[in-house]
């Protein structure tokens, strides 16, 4: 900027006094002087892209020029004639004649200093593979960070009109509970449509779970990742057809899109476009359209999308949320909208809750107690929203909290990987000291030092990045297994990932390479050529030295100590009693629950099974219903209660404690049809519900009353178990008969009975009643552990991590400690000569080094206990940290160093004096 | 004389270098071919063929001085070295030794 503004002052201070000149010389004449500015823009390009040593005559020629031509042309052609020549001046014969080339004289010195580094690092091998693995697993550690928060935060981003896309979101409230949920009323698409203003585009669609198609009567798969959308959903998202036409097919009832892969799955490498697939076992769609696979990073992966049809059966998949009995009050689409380019979200927020107002909350037949609004959520938040159920029918949302421990991670393992560079690079500064003395002496300047030393530091961290891309490109598909994710490398070669991994280039060579470049550049010529540096410098940087030795155990010790809580955490809640029986147990689905007696008999004729019991879910799931309850009819006080529908042998079957009273039985089941109004529901409740409803012992609760939308009765009442995996607290728990809902079967077999033949009987007779369903098994243990996928997936991830981290210091220290034995060979053989023991060289050696650590460590422990007992205040079941952990992680961290230190010593300490002393 | 060519232009440039002795500068030299050959020519080719000649060592070249009418910007004076004048003279020669098999139009 400076630049540019001075050589225009100069120009226009030139152009001014020629023109002031020439004002002169045409005295008297019609002057024209303040026309006679030549356009200097030009020539200021000129001077942007000309020689120096050419500029000044080719400038004054061209205003020669110029000058003429003002008076053969007149001045504005002069001008545009002026231009046109200096842009016909940029051609080769100009532009080459720049020097871009640096001085040979420089180059030269380049290619010397990288022979210097060369040479020195083969002398010192264990030395530079030290610095070059240490930085390359750090920087491959970060590199896989940085690829799966990429992959995170880029979440459906690739939609060309991503910002503009807002899912439309329902807010209910009832008391004092909130409902947020993305499901959303039916019609609110058209009303949105027809009311407000500022919308390009409304799209609902509704997501089907685990639906049986038949292809043909041999071929049923369930299909899951269904989605029902209006045409418009194609103007919202970008979807890209392979195949058909699908906006046109989509406008009409009974057309289906296929995903590539599902069209395969179904029809192989047959023409899929015309052929009929079944859903439901009679609704026929014809296959319209083939589309591209859905993208790894999106939170709608609609494998196949359907047209709406006018059925309502269809659509009926008894997930629909109701807070009511009109339409407005059952959620079940999804609604997106795009809204117009510079439209304001907040507008549109206003005009939906004028809708809500208008068609729910004004509405007579809701209680007043519930109220409801719409909010709009950015397509990029929907992937972060962990508060609405997650981030999409199928794909859970992800806690923006683990992507900031991974980048603390991250950044952990890269300040590790630095500090062990910076470390072993000023301690070997020593070896070097000669060679800075000889350098300086014969006239290298420091910066020239500097510089050279800086090379060295770029060539190393650059050889350690290659690697790093090397292994990280292995070991990707083993970070996609684990976290179950499909990151791809490309995602690496876009520009702006080249360029930050240049900038975390340029960052680590200045972060690990400037000090120890200034520190050895700053020996004194003089003092490092006469006495033995050797000795000397290591003690100059030595408190630096062992403080970051200090800082990089402080880190470790946090690391063992939070992966021996954390593992001590994820084994409480694998083993925790839950309150229930969960050994050899299966669950399967009942598609018809009115066969549901029938084959509950069967089940039981078979020689394995113990038992049989009907349920509409698991005791421990993840889908319960919950509702409203409260004292009386009349109260204010409401609050939610999981509401878990079973039959009388399902808590014996799972070992339920009855503590008082008695199971409702199936006669006292009264259907909706025969409902009457002074009717009551028996239930059995559990210990946390009555503490809430402060209903006394449990045997005093028998017989009481409270309100649950009619009035409830408790018969009985049910020990505390586990209803919901363990980071949450057992919720108040209504369990009652309702064989409308018993949805599936309970099915336990015989202690050490041959569980192959128990599950193949089991099949053949469900599939004798369910021949058009596809047969699924469910082992309850399982299902309870799958609970904890992601607290697996995190915690094996984290474990590598620190394992990682802890590595690299100790490879660090490993350095640091031959480093010292090293130099110190000649001090240890003058000791050995005058009579030192081994077991005296050995603690000479390891003292300091295990005070450091062992202050380091003493510091860690408070600070781990203060933040892991944080961590954990959130889980409802957690472990105690007791001093034992800090026992454990201390003796793990002692083993890995007496043995790093120690090899060290004993080795030094072994070595014969005379070998030693002998050469000079 | 050497197997070093000179292209038409470059020769019409170094023959003007010689022509105009001390007054031989990019600007003057482009003025002198329009105004006595009648031949429009673009700066930046006689400039780019002034260098290229340097490069051949046919002329050298000295920065003169500036004048007032090219808003105070020195010259860069060209002048023909030895070579180039050999050049320039060997070149005249060819031509008139070709001129000479040229069979002349005779009035007969």
């Amino acid at each position: 900027m400076e630049v540019g503004a001075a050589i225009e002052n100069v120009i226009n201070y030139d152009l001014y006094d020629y023109s002031d000149f020439h004002e002169h010389q045409n005295l008297g004449m019609n002057n024209h002087e303040h026309h006679k500015d030549p356009s200097h823009h030009s020539l200021r390009l000129l001077k942007w892209f000309c020689p120096d040593h050419l500029y000044e005559e080719l400038e004054g020629d061209l205003i020669q020029k110029f000058e003429r031509d003002v008076k053969t042309f007149g001045e504005r052609k002069a001008k545009r004639r002026l231009t046109w020549n200096v842009i016909r001046f940029f051609r080769p014969g100009i532009l080459l004649r720049n020097k871009f080339l640096l001085k040979p004289k420089y180059s030269n010195m380049m290619i010397a200093n990288l022979h210097f580094t060369i040479r020195h690092l083969m002398k010192q091998k264990s030395n530079a593979f030290i610095h070059v693995v240490g930085l390359a697993i750090g920087i491959t550690v970060c590199l896989l960070i940085a690829l799966y928060i990429n992959h995170q935060v880029g979440f459906d981003s690739y939609h060309k009109n991503a910002e503009r896309i807002y899912r439309v979101n329902s807010a209910f409230k009832e008391g004092g509970i909130n409902f947020d949920l993305y499901a959303t009323p039916d019609k609110l698409s058209q009303s949105i449509r027809s009311n407000i203003t500022g919308v390009q585009q409304v799209a609902k669609a509704r997501a089907l779970f685990k639906m049986v198609i038949e292809v043909d009567p041999q071929k049923l798969f369930k299909q899951d990742r269904i989605l029902v959308v209006e045409p418009s959903f194609l103007d919202v998202f970008d979807i890209r057809t392979l195949k058909g036409e699908a906006k046109k097919s989509l406008g009409q009832p009974y057309q289906a899109l296929l995903s590539q892969s599902t069209a395969k799955k179904f029809f192989g490498e047959n023409d899929p476009i015309g052929k009929v697939i079944k859903l439901k076992s009679k609704f026929l769609f014809t296959v319209a359209g083939v589309m591209e696979d859905p993208l790894a990073n999106t939170s709608l992966p609609a494998e196949i999308l359907l047209s709406f049809t006018d059925d309502p059966e269809f659509l009926d998949n008894g997930d629909t949320w109701g807070f009511g009995d009109f339409d407005w009050v059952q959620l079940q689409m999804l609604t997106f909208i795009l809204i117009e380019k510079g439209a304001d979200a907040a507008n549109i927020q206003e005009q939906l809750a004028t809708i809500a107002e208008k068609n729910i909350n004004e509405n007579t037949n809701l209680s007043e107690k519930i109220r409801a609004s719409f909010e709009l959520q950015t397509l990029n938040e929907i992937h972060f929203d962990t508060a609405r159920f997650g981030g999409g029918p199928w794909v859970s949302a992800v806690n923006k909290s683990w992507l900031l421990f991974f980048v603390g991670i991250g950044a952990i393992v890269l300040i590790l990987a630095c500090v062990n560079f910076l470390n072993l690079s000023t301690a070997k500064a020593a070896i070097r000291a000669k060679e800075v003395g000889i350098r300086k002496s014969i006239g290298a300047v420091r910066s020239q030092l500097v510089f050279q030393f800086l090379i060295e530091s770029f060539l190393l961290v650059s050889v350690a990045m290659l690697l790093s891309l090397i292994i990280t490109s292995f070991s990707l598909k083993a970070m996609n297994d684990l976290i179950g994710q499909s990151i791809s490398l490309q995602s690496i070669l876009s520009i702006k990932s080249i360029s930050m991994i240049i900038c975390t280039l340029v960052l680590i060579v200045l972060l690990a390479g400037l000090y120890p470049a200034l520190f050895i550049a700053r020996f004194n010529p003089i003092t490092s050529l006469k006495s033995n540096l050797l000795l000397a410098a290591p003690r100059a940087g030595g408190m630096l030295r062992r403080s970051l030795v200090a800082v990089q155990f402080f880190i470790s010790s946090l690391l063992i100590i939070a992966v021996i809580v954390i593992s001590k955490q994820v084994e409480f809640m694998h083993s925790k009693n839950l309150g229930f029986e969960k050994e050899n147990i299966i669950t399967v689905e009942l598609p018809n629950v009115r066969m549901a007696k029938s084959i509950t008999n069967e089940f039981l004729s078979l020689p394995n099974v113990k038992d049989v019991a009907l349920s509409r879910s698991s005791p421990i799931s993840r889908d319960h219903w919950f509702n409203t309850i409260s004292s009386d009819s009349t109260s204010d006080n409401r609050f939610s209660v999981c509401a878990i529908h079973a039959d009388e042998k399902f808590y014996s079957f799972y070992g339920l404690k009855i503590l008082s009273g008695r199971v409702p039985i199936v006669a006292e089941f009264i259907p909706d049809s025969l409902w009457k109004k002074e009717d009551v529901y028996k239930v059995v409740v559990n210990q946390k519900l009555l503490k809430q409803l402060e209903l006394g012992e449990p045997h005093e609760a028998i017989g009481k009353h409270f309100w649950w939308g009619t009035t409830a009765e408790i018969v009985g009442v049910v020990a505390d178990f586990n209803i919901e995996p363990l980071e949450y607290e057992i919720a108040p728990t209504i369990i009652t008969q309702h064989p409308d809902l018993f949805s599936q079967a309970n099915i336990k077999f015989e202690k050490g009975s041959n569980l192959t033949d128990g599950l193949a009987s089991v099949e053949k007779v469900w599939k004798k009643n369910f021949p058009t369903e596809v047969f699924e098994i469910k082992f309850l243990d399982q299902q309870i552990h799958d609970f904890y996928q992601m607290e697996n997936k995190v915690y094996v991830l984290f474990k590598i991590f620190a394992v990682v981290a802890i590595g690299i210091s100790c490879l660090g220290l490993w350095g640091l400690v031959a480093f010292m034995a090293h130099i110190r060979v000649k001090e240890i053989g003058i000791r050995k000569v005058f009579g030192a023991t081994m077991k005296s060289i050995v603690i000479l050696f390891s003292k300091d080094f295990l005070l450091t650590i062992g202050i380091a460590f003493l510091i860690a422990c408070p600070i781990a206990y203060l933040s892991l007992e944080k961590l954990l205040t959130n889980v409802a079941y957690r472990v105690e940290i007791n001093w034992d952990v800090f026992l454990l992680a201390a003796a793990v961290l002692m083993a890995v160093v007496i043995l790093l230190i120690g090899i060290q010593a004993i080795r030094s300490a072994k070595a014969i004096p005379i070998n030693s002393l002998r050469n000079e | 004389m050497p197997k070093e060519y000179l292209g038409e232009f470059e020769e019409l440039i170094l023959t003007m270098v010689a022509a105009l002795q001390e007054d031989a500068y990019g600007a003057a030299i482009s003025e002198e071919i329009e105004t006595r050959l009648k031949r429009e020519v673009n700066l930046s080719a006689v400039h780019v063929t002034l260098y290229r000649l340097e490069d051949k060592g046919y002329i050298k070249s000295s920065m003169g001085g500036g004048t007032k009418e090219r808003g105070g910007r020195r010259k860069r004076i060209y002048t023909v070295t030895s070579a180039g004048m050999a050049m320039l003279r060997a070149m005249k020669e060819s031509r008139v030794e070709l001129w000479k098999l040229v069979p002349q139009l005779k009035m007969s």
